[in-house]
């Protein structure tokens, strides 16, 4: 186990990062569902105004799938018959 | 805004981060002898309590209110995207589940490696679990100051949403003096994860002047909607990869 200062810095940046991105793919489309509402919301068309939540939840809903897709898509091609000890000790705390 | 809107969300969300926390505490205390990671812990919460309490104070006082509803809710919706699609991938088996048991074992067997001087302060112990509880706990402690963002009543009821699961977490800890893995920790960062997706677009939405029908009355709606979309989610899991196979970082 590694407890120097600098690990505990390296942790806290990368946690910080970690915060927001974990999938790059789902960040990026969340950051485009604000921006696509925001300009939505800022041509004052009525009718697309009243469902702007609507059309808000689509998309993020849209962006979670696709990387729910991708990710299954990348298990298959890359599954390996990784003892259970050996992933579990892959995966990253959170 | 409704304060169980504040504290359920923090106290579900602490419990799975302070869980995770106290195994690598229980570890350290098992083999090295128990002041120096209390210690740790102790100086990791305080470090997390000043933060929550500098940047909430600051976003209450300082944003106007509709760029703190696109703020909030936009990090809600970060926050709870990233729980909710880990929560999903490990229903579907390609994510491990988290064994709370085999990193307790993990933990011990390096900590006795490291070596133990009698007499002397163990900064080892101290520093191994200051940088757990912190790092545990950071994601906690921007949860909470999200969430406690409103205003009013909304930072005491989300702040004292995580003291409760630490109350929860120490005194159970305390009693059954093992690693708690039987807390459901995927359904319970699951359901936070659904909640925190069902603040963001709310709150996002409202920042950009949107109103919802019924106000916080569609909140149940969005996150009933947010259930179906998973179970969409994990079905398609389901036939892209029939029975699960775990892969961890590769996705």
């Amino acid at each position: 186990m590694n407890v120097s200062l600098d690990s505990i810095l390296r942790g806290i940046v990368s946690q910080s990062v970690g915060l927001i991105v974990d999938d790059g793919f789902i960040a990026v489309g969340a950051v485009i569902a604000l921006v696509v509402t925001g300009l939505l919301a800022s041509a004052s068309i009525e009718a697309v105004h009243d469902a702007l939540g609507i059309v808000l939840f689509a998309i993020v809903t849209a962006v979670l799938l696709g990387s729910l897709a991708r990710a299954g898509r990348s298990a298959r091609t890359h599954a390996v018959e990784a003892p259970a000890a050996e992933a579990v000790a892959a995966d990253q705390p959170s | 805004m409704p304060i169980v809107i504040a504290a359920v969300p923090a106290f579900l969300a602490s419990v799975v981060e302070f869980v995770e926390a106290y195994t690598i505490v229980l570890a350290i205390g098992v083999t090295r002898g128990w002041r120096a990671p209390l210690y740790g812990a102790a100086a990791a919460l305080v470090v997390l309590g000043a933060l929550v309490l500098a940047f909430g104070v600051t976003l209450v006082n300082v944003i106007d209110e509709h760029a703190f509803q696109l703020l909030v809710g936009s990090l809600l919706l970060l926050f709870g995207l990233k729980w909710i699609r880990k929560a999903i991938l490990r229903y579907a088996g390609i994510v491990p589940l988290h064994d709370e048991e085999l990193i307790y074992q993990r933990e011990i067997a390096e900590l006795r490696a490291q070596g133990l001087e009698p007499d002397r302060f163990d900064w080892i112990g101290f520093i191994a679990s200051f940088k757990a509880m912190l790092l545990e706990g950071l994601e906690v402690a921007f949860i909470v100051i999200a969430l406690g963002a409103a205003g009013g009543d909304a930072l005491i009821a989300s702040t004292a949403g995580a003291v409760a699961a630490f109350a929860v977490v120490s005194v159970v800890g305390a009693v059954v003096r093992a690693p708690l893995s039987r807390v459901p920790e995927n359904t319970l960062k699951y359901t936070v994860g659904a909640m925190l997706c069902t603040f963001g677009v709310f709150w996002a939405a409202e920042g950009f002047g949107v109103e919802w029908p019924g106000d916080a009355l569609a909140l149940p709606f969005i996150f009933v909607a947010f259930v179906v979309v998973s179970w969409l989610g994990i079905r398609m899991l389901n036939v892209l990869v029939p029975g699960g196979r775990v892969v961890s970082r590769a996705v």
